[in-house]
């Protein structure tokens, strides 16, 4: 799930005081499960800006709506209204929803979250990271554990020096991946794996090659 | 149970006493179909709680807590209430009694009165409140207190001056319902019923024999129920702490404990058991009244044994401050002029300090009524030596006459929640013995069909309450009424004198068909009391109940803005308006009933797995008692005698043999639950050995361990044991090289990390000194203790092994005693605070008192039914004061040392309890879910589990299609889920998105309007 975090809301005051009919939209899907961006925290931002608006003395009409995902075409459709009406938008979907907004509208669309990362729900209000989306998946061969994503160093073939009783050197609330790797290939009695020596990592598929795109020509619709 | 000759048992219950246990006897009687007759002395029930300001540990205002209650028990359909009444004879037998009853007059009729005031503001006679505890006046026309049930004005007839004199009548002039009637006489009638439930409670010990403390001399020397009426907001200074000789803001109070307690010489030789608590609550909240207040509590022993109760006394301590001496008042002085009091005391090492105070507390204790003698022999029951019922350790409820129960202080000193829990035990009891009686003689009432409302559009009726003058003397009553005319959907409106009246309630029947009205809206006092009323007299109409509203303009308006006439009608009038704009939204309700498998689990086989196991069989219910180990009995398999030594392996074994031939009762022995699914009225339970089985409610009894100790030396050396070691040692015979015993108290208890009073430890101690020195007089014991908690009647027993020669020496944890091991010979070394001197001692056998923990299933029984645990793992219940034996989740219950440590006569009533309980449910065949519950919309739910993990009651679960669903009849409507749910899947009935947004737009369209309208 891509998590997300609400930015400060004097960044996103900053962002919007000068237009005048600002529509504040939610996007109900990751961002609402880490409680960040979903339709209800949409209205609950834009009643505080409408408040921020009272108290700054500034003349500004705020609506709130949303959709279920930002991400794709279809959903706008029943929101064409309140975004025409609209002079900025300010988005609480993360970057991708943003940026794929502000492609089919010709006005601002600002971020009200800052993209935080791909991770899982720990526990209520708890998310950690755990996929850094480098297009080439090697956890098979580590217990189940990237060293990509959770590693500090993003060492294949670890652990660093850094490692002291299971924690990284960067902090001590950080588990070392590698610790927890070897842990793991213990209790599946595979440290045999742990020998094998990684190849350099080819990262043409993260990144560095450029942003990326998928089609799935059996999927795709040519009509 | 034997059933003499089938005579037919009657379904009704008489309780003599109408305090906190009395009520809730009386509630979970009659919520499980039994008649009740609740006789009460005073005009109103209520009992001591209600004159308390507020109870610990929570803080919370004790009136707010009883009051609900009170409503309750008034509104009751199958509870009378007789109150200035008293029983005078009871001739028959269990299941069918004969009672005979006095009433006095109460000279006014309690149908027509509205309780409006009017009488008491016009009565002349002025006399001194007995309810203020003599702090303040009350007129001879008047209500014990200004939230009675039954809400009506008495006149007291040894004060009225038309009675006494024959001249005045102002009451008569001023009563416009003519509810005065001089012409009352005393009645006498005769009620029929199976049982009896004894809850007269207990009287204050009157200080004023201890004249060396001054009450009734000083007037800056109050008693402790004083000081609560003093901290009551309702109390004679609004809750300013005030002194009485000047008013004067007192800086420093001191607070004298066992006044009247723990004196065979002068005065009770009992402890009452809560003046150490209530003492330091009402140092506490003192201190949160007026911070600048320094409060000293001078005290024998910190009695602070109950279930966290050292965590608050630390808190008290170490957050407010509260100093604590350990020392006796030998005399109190008033400084002349200042009406300051001097305290003379000593100090630890003997030197005599006179301190000054401003204020000064006497805790007095408790003792039985001047008449308890008599009340005794009305009923036919057998006092103890003191007073009090006479009960055995096995048999807490039962007085020594069958079918006459008892419960509350009368059957010794207690708190709050060991009364509640009582209160459910004697219900539990009488529903053991009338069981096939259940719904005979309740009467259940007939309501015409619901009209649609559905697509109607809202037909809105106000009725603005006068409340006598509550509310019409600030608020401007016609205007509010006339305003919301104009109000769009306002279909009626008009004003009421008292709409909760009976002649109110039926003009809005009346009004409600005239006009076709199909949503009513009460602008009166507290929806919490009143709601429910003005809900049922719409339903009598035919109108769902959830199309009421009730705007409080009291509480919330006249009473908080009194003397700003014009801005409190306004504030009314908005929040009338308010009110109509959520009517508008609200829609009928429908309200589910599910079915109830008349069945209960209990997990645990001990003591309180056993009383609650055949408690439950009695009334009628199939029992599964599941117990781990392959025999029944649990801990109490290793105790002999009980404190008063009676026999406990004897009563193991007849409890256990009982449950085994009870034809109700499965024993699922060896075997412990596997799973548990479904929700409160249908479990369905599967255990480890494969047995699957329905059930309606289940009760922990999970029981607790002994702690083995770690500390002085037990490991080390066979000469050092537990009381429970010495205990079998005693039943086998002590050998005769032991002549000097030495017991050392709080071993494991009360220091962290399991910082508590295992409460059992200083009763075992003693009573195993006390068989000591019966069986060998000549040797000898010593204790050393912390504090010795026998609280209650068990400090007779403390005063029993001092007579017999038992030394008792205290320590301080910072000085603990040290144990050592010299040759073959044990030493011990401690500090004697009395000869102020090191003390060196050479015992033969060293006895540690260890305490108690909690069982190791504790945390997985925890996690398997969602039930929280206190920090020392102990489960807790849903509240500490008035729901002691049910947990926050419908259905369960809970009973003996799984709740906390207690002793066997604690575990047996609330095993008792816990079974009256589980009975209230298990008695209905179907159980209504509350229309106030959270509604969950699959559809636009995404399963994000957020509900699922802030729920407390896990009404939320991952359903078959691996998405959230919603099982509503654990919904207690909390509305927790709601206000997490992200995608705004959840919506409380009555408190949906769109009603809330109704009330907030048109409390602030006007305020949008003037910002508006003074910008341009």
């Amino acid at each position: 799930m891509i998590v997300g975090e609400q930015k400060p809301l004097e960044e996103i005051w900053n962002s919007i005081k000068d237009h005048k009919k600002v529509l504040v939209f939610g996007c109900n899907t990751c961002v609402a499960v880490c409680q960040q961006g979903g339709n209800k925290e949409a209205e609950i931002l834009a009643s505080m800006l409408r408040m921020k608006a009272t108290q700054e003395g500034v003349e500004i009409e705020i609506k709130d709506s949303g959709i279920e995902r930002q991400c794709e075409h279809e959903f706008f459709e029943k929101t064409e209204e309140e975004v025409d009406w609209a002079e900025a938008v300010l988005s609480t979907a993360c970057g991708i929803g943003v940026q794929f907004m502000a492609e089919k509208y010709p006005k601002p669309v600002y971020p009200g979250l800052n993209t935080t990362f791909l991770g899982a729900v720990e526990e209520l209000g708890v998310y950690t990271e755990r996929c850094q989306a480098c297009g080439n998946c090697g956890v098979g061969n580590f217990g189940g554990i990237c060293p990509i994503a959770r590693c500090a160093k993003r060492i294949l073939n670890g652990p660093c020096g850094g490692s002291t009783m299971g924690k990284c050197e960067i902090s001590k609330d950080v588990d070392c991946a590698w610790q927890l790797i070897v842990d793991r290939l213990k209790l599946l009695d595979k440290l045999d794996t742990y020998e094998a020596l990684k190849p350099i990592k080819d990262w043409s598929t993260d990144r560095a090659g450029g942003p990326r795109k998928l089609v799935r020509e059996d999927v795709k619709d040519d009509s | 149970m034997t059933n003499k000759a089938n005579k037919t048992k009657r379904g009704s219950v008489l309780i003599a006493g109408g305090g906190i246990g009395g009520m809730q006897a009386a509630l979970d009687l009659a919520d499980s179909g039994f008649k009740v007759h609740m006789i009460q002395k005073d005009s109103s029930i209520g009992g001591t709680m209600s004159m308390l300001d507020k109870t610990f540990p929570t803080g919370d205002c004790s009136m707010c807590m009883i009051s609900p209650k009170m409503v309750e028990v008034g509104r009751h359909p199958n509870i009378v209430l007789h109150t200035l009444a008293e029983v005078t004879a009871v001739d028959g037998e269990p299941g069918d009694f004969s009672v005979m009853v006095k009433q006095q007059p109460r000279y006014v009729d309690a149908v027509k009165c509205t309780g409006c005031g009017a009488c008491e503001k016009k009565c002349p006679k002025l006399v001194v409140s007995e309810f203020e505890q003599g702090l303040s006046k009350r007129k001879a026309i008047y209500s014990l207190l200004p939230q009675a049930v039954p809400n009506t004005r008495v006149i007291d007839p040894e004060t009225c001056l038309y009675i006494q004199r024959g001249r005045c009548k102002a009451c008569i002039k001023f009563c416009d319902t003519d509810a005065i009637d001089f012409d009352d006489t005393e009645k006498n009638y005769e009620l029929k019923v199976g049982a009896i439930i004894l809850s007269p409670g207990l009287e204050r010990y009157n200080p004023r024999v201890r004249q060396e403390l001054g009450f009734g001399r000083w007037p800056n020397v109050v008693t402790s129920i004083q000081f609560e009426r003093i901290l009551s907001a309702s109390g004679p200074f609004s809750g300013e702490i005030k002194r009485p000789s000047d008013e004067k803001h007192p800086r420093k109070v001191a607070w004298i404990q066992c006044v009247g307690s723990r004196d065979p010489h002068n005065a009770n030789p009992w402890c009452s058991s809560v003046c150490c608590m209530y003492a330091t609550k009402q140092a506490v909240i003192a201190k949160e009244h007026d911070g600048s207040i320094q409060p000293t509590i001078f005290y024998m022993e910190m009695r602070s044994f109950g279930k966290d109760f050292d965590k608050y006394v630390d808190r008290a301590k170490d957050e407010y401050g509260v100093v604590y001496r350990r020392t006796m008042i030998s005399d109190v002085k008033e400084d002349a002029g200042t009406g300051d009091l001097i305290l003379r005391y000593a100090d630890r090492d003997g030197t005599l300090i006179d301190e000054v105070f401003d204020m000064l507390v006497l805790s007095i204790g408790f003792q039985p009524h001047a008449d308890a003698a008599e009340f005794a022999q009305t009923f036919g029951i057998a006092p103890n030596e003191h007073g009090f019922a006479q009960t055995t350790d096995f048999g807490p409820v039962e007085t020594s006459r069958p079918g006459v129960y008892v419960t509350g202080t009368f059957q010794g000193p207690k708190d709050i929640p060991e009364t509640v829990a009582q209160g459910s035990a004697v219900a539990g009891r009488s529903m053991a013995l009338l069981g096939e009686a259940r719904g005979t003689e309740i009467t259940v009432e007939e309501l015409p069909e619901e009209i649609e409302v559905a697509g109607k559009e809202p037909r809105v009726g106000v009725f603005v309450c006068h409340c006598g003058i509550n509310i019409s003397q600030t608020v401007d009553i016609k205007q509010v009424t006339e305003e919301m005319k104009s109000v769009p959907d306002v279909a009626y409106s008009d004003d009421l004198m008292y709409a909760c009246a009976p002649d109110g309630q039926e003009k809005i029947k009346q009004l409600i068909k005239e006009h076709d009205l199909n949503r009513v809206i009460v602008a009166s006092c507290t929806p919490r009391t009143h709601a429910p009323l003005f809900q049922d007299t719409i339903r009598e109409v035919g109108l769902n109940k959830y199309l009421f509203e009730l705007a409080d303009i009291r509480e919330q308006c006249s009473w908080c803005h009194m003397g700003q006439n014009e801005i409190a009608t306004k504030k009314a009038a908005e929040i009338v308006k308010m009110n109509v704009a959520k009517a508008r939204h609200l829609q009928p309700i429908e309200t589910d009933a599910v079915d109830v498998t008349p069945a209960a689990m209990v997990i645990g086989g001990g003591i309180a797995g056993l009383t609650s196991a055949l408690a439950l069989g009695d009334q009628g219910f199939d029992v599964h008692l599941v117990e781990k180990a392959p025999q029944l009995g649990g801990l109490a398999n290793n105790v002999f005698r009980t404190l008063d030594g009676s026999d406990v392996q004897a009563f193991v074994q007849e409890k256990a043999a009982a449950v085994e031939a009870h034809p109700r009762i499965n024993v699922h022995r060896g075997t412990e639950v596997a799973s548990t699914g479904g929700f409160v009225g249908s479990f369905k339970t599967t255990l480890a050995d494969g047995a699957q089985f329905d059930h309606g409610a289940i009760v922990v009894a999970t029981g607790g361990v002994e702690y083995e100790p770690e500390e002085y030396g037990y490991k080390d050396s066979e000469k050092i044991i537990t009381q429970r070691d010495l205990e079998k040692q005693l039943a086998n015979g002590l050998s005769p090289g032991q002549q000097h015993f030495l017991m050392i108290q709080c071993v494991g208890s009360r220091e962290e990390p399991l910082n508590y009073c295992s409460r059992i430890c200083c009763q075992d101690a003693i009573k195993n000194a006390i068989a000591i020195k019966e069986k060998s007089p000549a040797a000898q014991v010593t204790v050393l203790y912390r504090d010795i908690r026998t609280y209650g009647l068990r400090e007779d027993y403390y005063q029993k092994a001092r007579d017999l020669g038992v030394l008792f020496v205290r320590f301080e944890p910072e000085a603990k005693p040290q144990v050592k091991i010299v040759g073959d010979r044990l030493q011990v070394e401690a500090f004697d605070y009395v000869m102020n001197r090191d003390l060196r001692l050479h015992p033969d056998v060293v006895v540690l008192s260890t305490g108690l923990r909690p069982h190791p299933t504790t945390e997985k029984i925890g996690k398997q039914y969602k039930l929280t645990r206190n920090p020392d793992g102990y489960f807790l219940e849903a509240h500490v004061k008035l729901r002691p034996v049910d947990f926050p989740s419908e259905g369960l219950y809970v009973a003996g040392l799984a709740h906390a440590p207690k002793n066997l006569d604690e575990t047996v009533s609330q095993a008792l309890a816990a079974a009256g309980r589980a009975g209230v449910l298990l008695s209905h065949d179907k159980l209504g879910v509350s229309g106030i519950i959270s509604k969950h919309n699959r559809d636009i739910c995404m399963s994000c589990l957020a509900c699922l993990r802030v729920c407390p009651f896990g009404s939320p679960f991952v359903d078959e299609d691996g998405k959230i669903s919603h099982n509503e009849v654990i919904c207690t409507g909390c509305g927790i889920c709601a206000g997490i749910c992200p995608a705004k899947a959840f919506q409380v009935n009555n408190f949906r998105d769109e009603q809330i947004h109704a009330m907030i737009d048109a409390a602030t369209e006007d305020i949008f309007e003037e910002t508006s309208s003074s910008d341009q």
